[in-house]
């Protein structure tokens, strides 16, 4: 008995061995064949830092953990803070102004994170705190605001990214009630874009940054699905570029691979896009249809807190400004070509 | 088989009034695991504080977050969140009382586990 027990043991610890060997391989297998692999050997772009904005004129001093912002159609730049303030910088980073005071009267701010500038230069808010979105004119005044705490259409749950359509509907990151939400201009509720989920294409799971594309669609930052998702003009979503385990579950992954919380994407020349990849702490350019092509590094950047977070390009479409949360400045980027 | 059904039932019934006092016992018990529970209280005029610490936080949307919900929290004055050092400093409104379990409830609901919470001396 004690012999037979022994070469049973042996014989069932090679086919365990066996086992786990194929399951490992097929493993790998899949991992290999699931994650994208968008790599190009010859990048068409890459960035290039021109410059770190740090606000240091300005009245009530230097940007303290920027979050969002936008770009102007005459070229100037608008970023939020956490001074319950927006700074207006000239297209070369000149303080130009600010306005902004703490609270909760019209006009005021608890906690001004999104940013989007509409065609005719007005500038829209989106308070995080406050649950609502604010409209003021290219130097400040207020002028309306909408947007209400709760769960309902229409409603909202710390709006994040803000962006402007074509017709000038806005479109809202509502961060905690996992959707888009358009309104009108004058702020009437239009549409609800996206479902709360992790799995089908047009589920979304904490977005927090959106664009609004040339022909009329939106790209979405859908940051903890840690992917990009494109949506039509009618609000379906049609495409996506992140890591999904076994091409199914949504993971965080660094390289050519996918991104770790990217909280915002733009469209840069040559429809090319841009991304704040977070927790990767980068700027990472991707073709238009999705594919990796390169990416930009913060030099030295705080493990502990993710960043840039927002993300916005110059009409020209050449020069990309991200808010470094963490470092407490504004990233200039040039886009650089390299021909095709 | 049968036989062990019907004896499981003839060992239930004579319990047959039992239900009332395993409730009774089960709500004794909840309401003492809650009165264990820290309740910290601000009876200095500043009023009170609690630090809490929250694992994984890098993110600041999440942590805006975070600071939102705890500020739902009744009696809660004020909340200031430190990336670097992955905690919540908050603050109480003099003379109120918050549970350590509506504090955790609020990290939850912001979508964090809460890691060790630290209150006032002699704040429970």
């Amino acid at each position: 008995m004690p012999e037979k027990t022994g070469t049973v043991g042996r014989s069932g610890t090679g086919v365990w061995a066996w086992t786990a060997v194929l399951l490992v391989l097929i493993i790998v297998g899949m991992l290999w064949l699931t994650s994208p692999g968008l790599g190009h050997a010859r990048p068409a772009a890459t960035l290039r830092l021109a410059a770190y904005w740090t606000g240091k004129e300005a009245e009530d001093g230097p940007l303290q953990r920027p979050m969002g912002i936008a770009v102007a159609p005459d070229g100037t730049v608008y970023v939020t803070d956490a001074q319950a303030r927006v700074v207006h910088f000239s297209a070369s980073g000149a303080v130009l102004g600010e306005w902004g005071h703490s609270g909760d009267a019209p006009g005021q701010f608890s906690n001004p994170v999104g940013l989007a500038v509409a065609s005719d230069g007005s500038v829209y808010v989106s308070d995080y705190d406050l649950d609502r979105v604010e409209k003021f004119t290219a130097d400040g005044q207020f002028l309306s605001q909408f947007g209400r705490h709760g769960h309902a259409s229409g409603e909202l749950d710390a709006p994040a990214g803000l962006a402007v359509g074509r017709h000038g509907s806005v479109y809202v990151a509502d961060f905690y009630n996992d959707r888009i939400e358009e309104f009108s201009p004058k702020g009437k509720f239009i549409r609800g874009i996206g479902t709360p989920g992790r799995m089908g294409i047009g589920s979304l799971h904490y977005p927090t940054g959106i664009t609004a594309l040339p022909h009329g669609g939106l790209l979405v930052a859908d940051a903890y699905n840690y992917e990009l998702q494109w949506f039509d003009a009618e609000g379906r979503a049609f495409r996506r570029a992140g890591y999904r385990l076994f091409g199914l579950w949504p993971r965080p992954a660094h390289g050519e691979t996918g991104f770790a919380v990217p909280t915002d994407a733009a469209v840069v020349a040559g429809g090319l896009i841009v991304v704040a990849d977070s927790a990767n702490h980068r700027v990472a350019l991707l073709s238009p249809d999705g594919k990796f092509e390169s990416a930009w590094r913060i030099p030295h950047a705080s493990r502990r807190i993710f960043s840039p977070e927002h993300i916005a390009v110059s009409p020209d479409g050449r020069t990309v400004y991200a808010t470094d949360f963490a470092g407490n400045r504004i990233i200039v980027l040039h886009l650089e070509s390299h021909g095709s | 088989m049968a036989s062990h059904y019907s004896s499981n039932a003839a060992i239930r019934s004579p319990h047959a009034a039992s239900p009332l006092k395993l409730l009774w016992v089960m709500m004794a018990l909840a309401l003492l695991a809650v009165a264990a529970k820290p309740v910290w209280s601000a009876e200095s005029a500043q009023g009170a504080v609690i630090v809490v610490q929250v694992n994984g936080m890098s993110c600041p949307f999440c942590t805006y977050g975070l600071r939102k919900e705890l500020l739902t929290v009744p009696g809660v004055k004020s909340v200031l969140v430190s990336l670097r050092k992955s905690h919540a400093t908050v603050t109480l409104d003099p003379g109120t009382t918050v549970t350590d379990a509506q504090i955790r409830h609020a990290i939850h609901e912001a979508g964090f586990s809460p890691a060790k919470i630290t209150g006032p001396a002699g704040g429970h």
